[in-house]
């Protein structure tokens, strides 16, 4: 479930930044399409960074749960 | 001492009972966030500001998210603070962090969209200044539950009190001083071409920020669950001895 929720954040993220792009080529005479790009991207980045660190910290105390379950299962 | 019964541990609800909302929720934003750029695109230039105001689409919506989080995480404090409920702290906590989130983007794509309508990255501006002050409050929680030592739960849940009373003044700010930011009355005012993106990305956003908030609340079970399981372990070391 991490796995697909990072995946589609990066699909997210990378997407608008391909459209937006491909808008500055189009209208190069407008400056401001940079600062548009740079926003949606810093935004996109971000939230994926925060979802990774979020996903990082849950595998680690599920890891520490699973070895503390096995110790307590083999203490019974 | 004898053979002593460890001490039963019942697991929490763990992932795999509760993925239907989340993975429903997921899906949507998804597909959402798929289509999001699309719509922006899509959507009509504003003819003073030009391309930059599509930059509303997504400052203004991550600018209600910190609100969100903020109320939110006022809600959970004081659920935790006056009746002393442990999930009320863990919902302030996890919107704490998402309020952080969400003000550092609001504060990075609002400057952005500042130095080609306005000229400057920043100004002190009543909505600017109330903002980067909600924000600060926010990050002060965190900052205070994490180093605050013995007593840190309380004194991070007033903090949230306090950021719950800046809310409303960052809201109605553009209103009530003079200010260069747009006002509240700009979306009202929005034709239909222009309000349909601006909602739909709204909602989007929105359904998104449940989806973080899930997730973050997922790592707060996972601790109590965790914690649970050291004291039992510990009683059972004990029982042996």
């Amino acid at each position: 479930m991490k796995k697909i929720l990072l995946v589609l954040t990066a699909l997210a993220a990378a997407l608008p930044t391909a459209v937006l792009a491909q808008e500055t080529r189009v209208r190069e005479s407008i400056p401001a399409a940079p600062f548009l790009a740079g926003a949606y991207a810093f935004m996109w980045v971000a939230v994926l960074i925060y979802v990774a660190l979020v996903a990082r910290r849950l595998s680690r105390v599920q890891s520490d749960i699973d070895d503390l379950r096995r110790k307590l299962d083999r203490d019974r | 001492m004898g053979e002593s019964p460890l001490p039963e541990y019942h697991p929490p609800v763990t992932s795999s009972q509760n993925n239907a909302p989340f993975a429903v929720l997921l899906a949507v934003s998804a597909v959402g966030f798929l289509a999001v750029p699309f719509l922006i695109v899509l959507a009509p230039i504003e003819p003073t500001m030009g391309i930059i105001q599509k930059i509303f689409y997504f400052h203004a919506p991550i600018a209600w998210l910190l609100l969100l989080s903020t109320g939110v995480c006022a809600a959970g404090s004081i659920a935790y603070l006056f009746a002393g409920s442990d999930g009320g702290d863990r919902l302030a906590h996890a919107s704490a962090e998402l309020g952080v989130l969400f003000g550092a983007c609001t504060l990075v794509t609002g400057p952005m969209w500042a130095r080609v309508a306005w000229g400057v990255f920043w100004t002190w501006d009543a909505r600017l200044t109330s903002s980067l002050l909600l924000w600060l409050m926010l990050v002060a929680y965190l900052l205070a539950r994490r180093y605050g030592g013995p007593g840190a739960k309380k004194l991070s849940a007033a903090l949230a009190l306090f950021a719950a009373a800046d809310a409303p003044l960052f809201y109605v700010s553009v209103n009530v001083w003079r200010t260069i930011h747009p006002k509240t009355t700009v979306v009202p005012s929005l034709g239909w071409p222009m309000a349909r993106v601006f909602l739909s990305c709204l909602l989007l956003f929105t359904i998104f920020f449940g989806v973080l908030l899930m997730l973050r609340l997922r790592l707060e079970k996972a601790r109590v669950a965790l914690a649970e399981l050291e004291i039992a372990h510990e009683d059972a070391r004990e029982a042996r001895s």
